[in-house]
């Protein structure tokens, strides 16, 4: 998970980091051996959060050719998929949310291999602190 | 795109103990960067 590396970019920035999945509490545990991350994890069995970060879900969404290109470019990085634990034909996104309530940023994600940057996030984090100096 | 999170913020997520938790308390203090992945494994 390329977010390890901005983990404490985003955290210098005096904001958390929460990854969000979908599927039984029970594979938390599972994910956090599989990736090392050490942040906090939470799970949306229902979708109904993903619906609502109007994230997309569909089987078109994920049998494309950018689908593929993506999977074997994971695979050739060592991050082989296993047995899905969740909904396979949902995708994600990264939303960052001031206290607020205000959305400083929304990614969704259109392909599996499209995933959200730490970068992008650090970079929306620093822009709200300089229109709130 | 999404501007506003007031209704995420009621919702809930699980913890790994199977704990509900309000999302909104997620960025209640400070800002909340979420990373929705496709799913676990």
């Amino acid at each position: 998970m390329q977010l390890h590396r901005d983990l404490d970019k985003i955290r210098a920035a005096g904001a958390e980091l929460y990854v969000i999945g979908n599927g039984s509490p029970s594979f938390i545990e599972g994910f956090r051996a599989e990736t090392k991350w050490t942040g906090p994890i939470y799970t949306d069995p229902s979708l109904a959060v993903y619906k609502a970060a109007e994230l997309k879900r569909g089987v078109t969404k994920t049998l494309n050719p950018f689908a593929l290109g993506g999977t074997v470019k994971a695979f050739m990085n060592g991050n082989r998929q296993g047995r899905v634990q969740g909904d396979a034909w949902q995708q994600g996104g990264a939303l960052v949310i001031a206290p607020d309530g205000a959305v400083l940023w929304h990614h969704v994600s259109d392909r599996p291999d499209d995933i959200a940057s730490g970068s992008d996030i650090a970079a929306a984090l620093s822009e709200k602190r300089r229109a709130q100096p | 795109m999404l501007s506003r999170a007031d209704d995420l913020a009621k919702m809930t997520v699980l913890d790994a103990a199977g704990t509900t938790v309000e999302l909104g308390t997620l960025w209640r203090d400070k800002p909340a960067a979420l990373v929705f992945v496709r799913h676990f494994g």
